[in-house]
């Protein structure tokens, strides 16, 4: 015995692995790769069994399928499984998750080709819990627990007797077989059959997640990411929405604007703005026609004096008729002459006269007296030219 | 923060630490492409609406221009002397004397407002001859013609020989502005 005590000692499972069963265990957990929940910590009910722990110490983890194959099952088919709240609480402070014992005994169960009772659970100094789980062609079909006093109590080998003497009656010819963290069992002679299988169960690692309840549970675990999710997808839609909208305002904008708009030309303004300028521009055959009446009607205001004609020029033509370049203006008048006396006297005072009425300066061109063949009557006929200052 | 989440959380977080980033930088990209477009389009609609505002203020320009000036669509002599109407401001002129000088673009600082000034003179004369019976009328006659903004001429010769003689006007260069009728528009 005591070189199997030893052996358990120094025999170490190949993955660094720690069982918990009580707050206080979790507390001591140190540097373990995985730390598995088991033992009094757990507890499991196959859910046509119907038994329930107190809710308000455990906190009920998804139900287990108790086969492999999930399909085939029946939907009641299942293990129940709750782990205590206490457990849990202390657990979050683990770096990792801790595992549930049950998941990797379940995955080895299934497997089991040979009807199996598996006897597992956890033990201490202070007391031994055993879960025994009975498997029936790779099904889970019974699961019971044991609450035993410790190895080195006097009547552990007569309490173990009692536990395991129902399981063989129920299941006969059933192997029997024992995992982690129970020791080997086959020292005592109700358990000399009892193979043990160590840490097979654990070779491969089962992932399951724990329900932590509602405290911390994964909706409010995952509940910064999903937050940063939606956050990002809305305002993702809130900066392209709003980018889309500006286009389609604008878009909106420039048609209301282009509306009745046929022919959208930067050259017609230029055409307009010609246009303009022509109507508005000044018309300085309206000054010329306002000095020819000027003019005429200062000359017909002269005593005797006829106009026989007038010429005007608009103050920038340099056309037409004969005149010198700084007249804009001639005219051709007569008088009768009163006698023989030499007209050029008799002229003076009358062109006096015509430049006081005009306002003009006048330059006399020339004259010539001329007779009329009728009458006789001779007449004065002046030509002289000015320029208006209009 | 980091520290304390445990495994599945973390990668939970980075993914959608991951997607928050490229919705961030496709958000962005798409933005400002976007909105690039939208100011493209906006400076396109500012241009049309300044054209819009200076064609509209220039509206009123276009149907004076249309008012005062005559279209130049086949018009024969006749049909031009009928613009000129000499005797709408009380002067006789002679239709049938009347002949086609020249024909000028008429260009304001550089542009075509899209018209022409056609030079007429009566046969045989400088320009183009009218007559009223008094002096005053025909100086009246020559102010209602230059007062009209179809009209051009540069200088006027007034004659009457006699007394009793209704007195004769050469009005040198006379012109009249026919508007193009494709310029419209």
């Amino acid at each position: 015995m005591k070189e199997i005590l030893k052996k358990l000692r120094t025999d170490k499972p190949r993955r660094s692995m720690q069982f918990v069963s009580t707050a206080d265990d979790v507390l001591s957990v140190q540097n373990a790769d995985t730390v598995y929940i088991c033992g009094q910590a757990v507890f499991l009910s196959l859910a046509s069994t119907g038994q329930t722990p107190h809710t308000d110490q455990y906190i009920e983890q998804p139900p287990r399928p108790i086969s492999s194959r999930i399909l085939t099952d029946k939907k009641e088919d299942v293990l129940r499984v709750w782990v205590s709240k206490d457990m849990l609480e202390a657990s979050e402070h683990l770096k990792r998750h801790p595992k549930l014992a049950i998941d990797q005994y379940l995955h080895w169960g299934f497997k089991q080709k040979t009807d199996t009772v598996l006897i597992c659970g956890n033990e201490n100094d202070k007391n031994t819990d055993l879960e025994i789980l009975v498997f029936r062609g790779g099904k889970l079909i019974h699961v019971q627990e044991r609450s035993l006093h410790p190895r080195n109590y006097r009547d552990f080998q007569s309490q173990l007797d009692l536990a395991l003497s129902d399981i063989t009656n129920d299941f006969r010819g059933f192997a029997l077989v024992v995992a982690l963290p129970i020791g080997p069992l086959n020292e005592y002679p109700c358990a000399r059959l009892c193979q043990n299988v160590d840490d097979e169960p654990f070779r491969r690692q089962i992932n399951v997640s724990l329900n932590y309840g509602k405290r911390s549970g994964q909706t409010t675990r995952f509940l910064l990411p999903a937050f940063m999710v939606v956050a990002s997808i809305v305002a993702y839609g809130a900066t392209v929405g709003y980018a889309w909208n500006s286009y389609n305002s604008a878009i909106t904008e420039y048609r209301s604007a282009i509306q009745g708009v046929q022919n959208f030309d930067e050259s017609m303004l230029k055409v307009l703005e010609a246009r303009r300028a022509f109507l508005g521009a000044e018309q300085s055959q309206i000054q010329t026609v306002n000095n020819a009446k000027r003019i005429a009607t200062a000359i017909a205001g002269v005593d005797r004096v006829h106009v026989r004609k007038l010429f005007i020029k608009d103050a920038n033509s340099t056309s037409i008729m004969e005149l010198s370049p700084d007249s804009d203006f001639g005219v051709v008048a007569e008088i009768p002459l009163e006698s023989d006396a030499a007209g050029l006297e008799q002229a003076r005072p009358v062109l006096d006269q015509l430049a006081a009425a005009t306002e003009s300066k006048l330059r006399e061109i020339r004259q010539d007296v001329v007779t009329d063949q009728k009458s006789g009557q001779k007449r004065l006929v002046m030509t002289f030219e000015g320029k208006t200052h209009g | 923060m980091v520290k304390l989440l445990r495994e599945s959380d973390r990668w939970a977080l980075l993914c959608s630490l991951t997607l928050a980033a490229i919705l961030a930088l496709n958000g962005q990209k798409m933005h400002e492409s976007v909105m690039q477009i939208v100011n493209k389009q906006q400076k396109i609609t500012d241009n049309l609406r300044r054209w819009l505002a200076s064609y509209k203020a220039l509206q009123p320009i276009d149907i004076e221009w249309t008012k005062q000036l005559k279209s130049s669509v086949s018009l024969d002599l006749l049909a031009t002397y009928r613009i000129i109407a000499p005797e709408a401001a009380g002067l006789t002129g002679n239709a049938d004397l009347m002949l086609v000088d020249k024909i000028d673009r008429i260009k304001q600082a550089g542009t075509e407002p899209g018209a022409s000034a056609v030079t007429v003179v009566t046969a045989g004369k400088p320009g183009f001859v009218v007559t009223a019976p008094t002096w005053h009328d025909l100086i009246n006659g020559l102010a209602v013609l230059a007062a009209r903004r179809d009209i051009q001429f540069q200088a006027v010769t007034i004659e009457a020989s006699r007394d009793n003689e209704a007195p004769t006007a050469i009005i040198h260069g006379l012109a009249i502005v026919l508007r193009d009728e494709e310029a419209k528009k």
